[in-house]
């Protein structure tokens, strides 16, 4: 995969802090940098050599129609081995009777706007409880936090990814690998 | 498992493929004659591949679906637009029906109070900048009553809309909640069961008695609309916003932009997490993360006396200190 490397230094972020915290900061847009921003996130995940499963699920589900609006949009993108990892129940889920069911995981897997890895460390760092939540444009949301090895996503029914790579950013979103399926099934 | 992963590498090649055609335009491109999208002929693909045999037809060719559609545009009336909404959502359609601009936008003043002098000069410049939004009622939309009758897959089947075997293929995912299903106005649904892309209510005799079509099931590229949910009122902004053309319908944090001739899903629009933000009031939970899109990171940029958030196709203001929504910025500026 070709990645785009995106810098986004300083960038805002001082977190709401899951929207209870008061802390503030400023960020400098002279020193936001962004290769390679044209992309939509279709193309984004198109392009993602780690990614094939997730791109033909958006597709068999519609739901990659929207990655290519105006719409702005963060993909948790897990990777083929996340999807490997779930053995039978993934079997399953390749069944047209089932993309219903695809959909409703999938959709927990996207947040709204553009989020980086550094917009989320610094939101997390600026947090009191060392933790922000952003809401998915499915039915919970994803808590963020750090651990030794990284950050750590963390879905409303308890289920743990770790955020593998920098990803990338687009023109109307932004992609962020991740080693885990969030959502039980 | 190889042949899911096969299968599903596959549709991602059919979708690279999709993209580098100059001519696609999103907007029914990909939809065969019978219905069928990029995802519906890779879905067919994964079945045949892990079952073996020829794939069955995909529910977006269903052609049986065609009693389901709906009068065309011309033949609804007002009144009949509103049927089986909450009031909440009557109300908001009200609104809207107003000749006016985006708020924001244009001389609607009274539709939406574009700030001036109230903050001092470093934001009154931003175009966009509004102080007073009509309120989305979109968790109204969602609550909205089941579609009554039998799902027209089911109906094709003649089996007197009795699920077959109670789904037997389908009961791994009986024991979700309406939360797992991403139905977020929707409570009390113990009783229900995933049917064949909806998730139907079961009256006596075990006959499906009424059902919730599912975004990706029912609810597919290429399937006919539920008849009985009429069109959804949508701002203005948001069908500019999102391309949502002639023709579209909102349901479960999805608009869905359909063929005005045949009601049929030309495409997911757009995926909404259906927050509300209101002037003046606290910011929904959830947002804890600068989110603002790439290209309005130099105008919208956190600081002491502001902080940004995205949401559902506006940039939000928020005062640091009291957490309360200072003003939406429409992005069609």
């Amino acid at each position: 995969m070709q990645k785009t490397i995106i810098i986004l230094a300083a960038a805002s972020a001082l977190a709401l802090a899951a929207c209870t915290d008061k802390e503030t900061s400023s960020a400098d847009p002279s020193t936001q940098t962004v290769a390679g921003a044209n992309d939509s996130v279709s193309a984004l995940l198109a392009k993602a050599g780690d990614m094939k499963l997730l791109t033909g699920a958006m597709a068999a589900t519609g739901m990659d129609g929207v990655f290519s609006g105006k719409g702005d949009y963060t993909v948790l993108a897990p990777t083929d081995a996340a999807f490997s990892a779930l053995g039978d129940k993934g079997a399953t889920l390749s069944d047209p009777e089932q993309k219903a069911a695809l959909a409703a995981i999938l959709r927990d897997h996207i947040l709204p706007g553009t989020l980086t890895t550094a917009d989320i460390g610094r939101a997390i760092d600026a947090s009191s409880g060392r933790s922000v939540t952003m809401r998915t444009v499915g039915s919970g949301s994803i808590t963020f936090a750090r651990d030794s090895q990284g950050i750590i996503a963390t879905s409303a029914d308890g289920v743990k990814g770790k955020i593998t790579g920098e990803g990338t950013v687009g023109s109307n979103g932004a992609v962020l690998p991740i080693d885990t399926l969030l959502k039980k099934v | 498992m190889r042949k899911f992963l096969t299968s599903i590498a596959l549709a991602a090649l059919a979708t690279a493929a999709a993209q580098a055609n100059p001519g696609g335009n999103g907007k029914g491109e990909a939809n065969g004659p019978a219905g069928h999208g990029g995802g519906a002929l890779t879905i067919g693909q994964m079945h045949s591949d892990i079952h073996g045999k020829a794939a069955k037809a995909d529910r977006g060719s269903d052609n049986d679906r065609t009693d389901e559609r709906g009068p065309i545009k011309e033949t609804r009336t007002e009144k009949g637009r509103s049927a089986g909404l909450p009031q909440s959502v009557r109300n908001n359609e009200d609104s809207w029906k107003r000749p006016v601009d985006y708020p924001g936008q244009g001389n609607n003043a009274g539709f939406a109070k574009t700030e001036r002098d109230e903050r001092g000069s470093a934001r009154t410049a931003i175009k966009g900048r509004v102080t007073s939004l009509p309120r989305i009622d979109w968790k109204g939309y969602d609550s909205r009553s089941l579609v009554d009758g039998c799902p027209p897959g089911l109906a094709k089947k003649n089996n007197g809309c009795t699920p077959p075997g109670l789904a037997k293929a389908d009961d791994d995912w009986t024991r979700y909640d309406a939360n797992w299903w991403g139905l977020r106005g929707l409570t009390g649904l113990n009783g229900y069961r995933y049917v064949d892309g909806n998730l139907v209510r079961l009256g006596s005799g075990g006959a499906v008695s009424g059902y919730y079509p599912l975004l990706g099931g029912a609810l597919a590229i290429g399937n006919v609309w539920p008849s009985s949910w009429l069109e959804t009122p949508v701002s203005p902004y948001y069908v500019d916003y999102y391309g949502l053309g002639e023709d579209y319908r909102y349901f479960d944090g999805a608009l869905y932009r359909l063929d005005p001739q045949t009601q049929a899903i030309e495409t997911v629009a757009a995926l909404l997490t259906g927050d509300t933000f209101v002037i003046g009031q606290r910011v929904p939970e959830g947002y804890g993360v600068y989110n603002v899109p790439v290209s309005y990171r130099d105008r919208y940029v956190d600081g002491p006396d502001a902080v940004y958030r995205y949401s559902d196709g506006y940039v939000y203001e928020i005062d640091p200190t009291t957490q309360l929504v200072a003003a939406a910025i429409n992005l069609l500026t």
